[in-house]
């Protein structure tokens, strides 16, 4: 679950401006029968190729601007999650990767001047509650701006997902085996393969 | 106040009822949502990881909700055919009226082709180049691909509603696409971030005298330069385009004469050279003659930013007589089928072949398909970044961006060239 209420602290992974979801979520090595690990593999791999094989869970991406411009793929916010990035601080968004990430509980987080703040490998503090993006190896702090109320509570529901659980339950659909729609908060399981 | 074109139809699609403004974020109905191929995998396995073994279990709207098995078909690996199949039933289950199986070619043009682009509806898409719609005066506009599993089964979703920026395109069309070097230009003198999430309407006399084809081009582009919706008003011609596929009525919508732009841009066309981008970015943009020269051996014209009837036909025109340059590999795909018989009919296809063009069928598949690291090409596609041409592979393909007439005249010298050089002038 993206927990907004929680520290978020890791190492910063940072990258340039116009970095499109192709160079996130492109095809090129298949190094696995599990898609998860064929999109870790090839993310960033063309401009970066450090990256999938050093990232560790909890890290944090800063970037420039139009991060995640390009064709409008889930998987493009999958492969970040599937490196285990847990959000990404950067100066300006493509208006469909941030929506993507919403659907899909990856906190994204518009800032100016945060690629002036750190360097690749400093260690980032995000501070939702009080508003704040800070560098704790050098110092330095940004405000964090507020999500709308409606994207915030997409957000506290790990994506999108319960939101529509809770308006099919409140219309009466609920799925052969039922539900317990508190348990449809966070993160989903995969879906079983065909 | 007045109001712009997107300020009105959200206004109307409001579920509060209140108008919408600029910077308001709303709950809002859609007229209509597209879903393609792969796409409509994404959202049945939403569905399953809630507990739905079958996928989506209702639509708001069947005659709504367009579904197109689009892209890439016919399928070329089991998934693709599994999906395609587990599709056909979610149609006929769901009672979707508007499916189109396996079908060659573009969903965006296939919209067009079908009369589902209607001036003054509000339809959004799992795709990034759905507000190519805007066209025909269709405020329209991606949706990220989970949240349309939200909307597929409630035909709502929540909305930023965004400023306008007033392109106004003066000058005079020319008797060959250009409306790709406009948009070109645009984005080198403003950057793929131009919009920004915003609405750009586009006024003038350019805009008014050019080909629905070069309108498509530009809104379909839009995305290259960020923008939200990409917006030409509904003329005589536009409403004779929509006729020509659908009896279904609709309503055009234009902005007020006092609705206020956050930033107003004029574009005197009529003094433009051909633009060229350079890899690896939309906005890497320059006038053809700081390119011309380089040589090349791939040439591609096609996709849902250049794949309409006139993009095709002026390759034909340059061609008729000549031969692609030996060692160029020239791929042409319409964008649909209605446009790939648009072509057999007024034989611009027999042309090609007998010039050596590989013309193949519609859909997707030139505008990612394989050029490998160091192998240079020239396209009339959408993008150009790293790895767009074979993903992490080949991150250093280096493919340059143009229209269809300076495409077809690089194919034919083997090295980037100045259109007028073949067309004369």
């Amino acid at each position: 679950m993206a927990d907004l209420q929680r520290l978020m602290q890791g190492r910063v992974w940072k990258f340039g401006d116009s970095i499109d979801t192709g160079q996130l979520a492109g095809d090129g090595v298949k190094v696995s029968d599990d898609p998860k690990e064929n999109l870790k593999a090839n993310c960033m791999r063309a401009t970066r190729p450090e990256f999938n094989e050093q990232v560790q869970e909890g890290d944090i991406i800063v970037a420039g601007t139009n991060f995640g411009l390009g064709s409008s793929r889930s998987i493009g916010v999958e492969a970040v999650m599937a490196c285990g990035i847990a959000a990404a601080v950067v100066e300006s968004a493509s208006r469909l990767y941030r929506r993507n990430c919403v659907a899909q509980g990856l906190p994204l987080f518009a800032v100016v001047g945060i690629t002036e703040l750190f360097d690749d490998g400093d260690q980032i503090e995000i501070d939702y509650t009080a508003g704040k993006v800070r560098n704790l190896t050098n110092g330095g702090e940004l405000d964090l701006p507020k999500y709308p109320s409606v994207v915030e509570q997409i957000y506290e529901a790990g994506g999108i997902y319960y939101t529509i659980a809770k308006r099919l339950d409140a219309e009466g659909i609920v799925p052969p085996g039922g539900w317990t729609l508190e348990n449809l908060k966070g993160k989903q399981p995969e879906a079983p393969k065909d | 106040m007045g109001q712009t074109i997107a300020e009105k139809v959200m206004s109307r699609q409001n579920l509060s009822g209140l108008p919408a403004v600029a910077g308001d974020i709303i709950d809002a109905r859609v007229d209509a949502l597209m879903v393609h191929t792969f796409h409509w995998g994404v959202i049945r396995n939403a569905y399953k990881r809630i507990g739905f073994e079958d996928g989506v279990p209702k639509v708001w709207d069947p005659e709504r909700l367009y579904l197109m098995l689009d892209h890439q078909q016919p399928p070329t690996n089991h998934g693709a055919a599994d999906l395609n199949a587990k599709s056909r039933a979610d149609a006929a289950r769901l009672g979707l009226t508007r499916f189109y199986d396996s079908e060659m070619g573009i969903c965006h043009q296939m919209m067009a082709d079908y009369g589902l682009i209607r001036p003054g509806e509000f339809l959004v898409g799992t795709d990034s180049h759905t507000l190519m719609a805007g066209a025909l005066n269709c405020v329209a506009s991606g949706i990220a691909t989970d949240e349309a599993a939200y909307t597929a089964a409630f035909g709502e979703l929540f909305f930023s509603v965004p400023e306008t920026i007033k392109v106004t395109l003066n000058g005079k069309a020319r008797d060959y696409p250009f409306g790709k070097d406009i948009v070109l230009y645009l984005a080198g003198k403003y950057g793929n971030d131009f919009a920004a999430g915003k609405s750009i309407e586009f006024h003038g006399s350019m805009a008014a005298d050019m080909t629905i084809a070069d309108r498509m081009c530009i809104a379909d582009q839009g995305d290259e330069i960020g923008a939200k919706f990409a917006l030409f008003l509904a003329d005589d011609k536009t409403k004779e385009y929509v006729r020509a596929r659908t009896d279904a009525p609709f309503e055009p919508v234009a902005p007020d004469p006092d609705a206020s732009y956050v930033q107003e841009v004029v574009v005197d066309c009529d003094a433009l050279e051909f633009q060229v981008a350079k890899p690896y970015r939309f906005d890497n943009v320059g006038p053809l003659s700081d390119v011309a020269g380089t040589v090349i051996e791939e040439a591609r014209i096609g996709t849902c930013a250049n794949g309409r009837f006139e993009d095709i036909e002026i390759a034909a025109r340059m061609l008729k007589g000549r031969q692609v340059a030996p060692g160029v590999r020239f791929y042409v795909s319409p964008a649909s089928q209605a446009v790939y018989k648009q072509c057999v009919d007024a034989g611009v296809i027999s042309t090609l072949i007998e010039a050596g063009v590989q013309v193949m069928t519609p859909g997707c598949g030139i505008c990612g398909s394989i050029l490998l690291n160091n192998q240079v090409g020239i396209a009339a596609v959408p993008r150009n970044s790293h790895g767009r041409f074979g993903g992490s592979e080949s991150g250093d393909a280096q493919m340059y961006l143009a229209g269809p007439a300076t495409v077809a005249a690089s194919a034919i010298a083997g090295r980037i060239t100045d259109p007028r050089e073949v067309l004369g002038g």
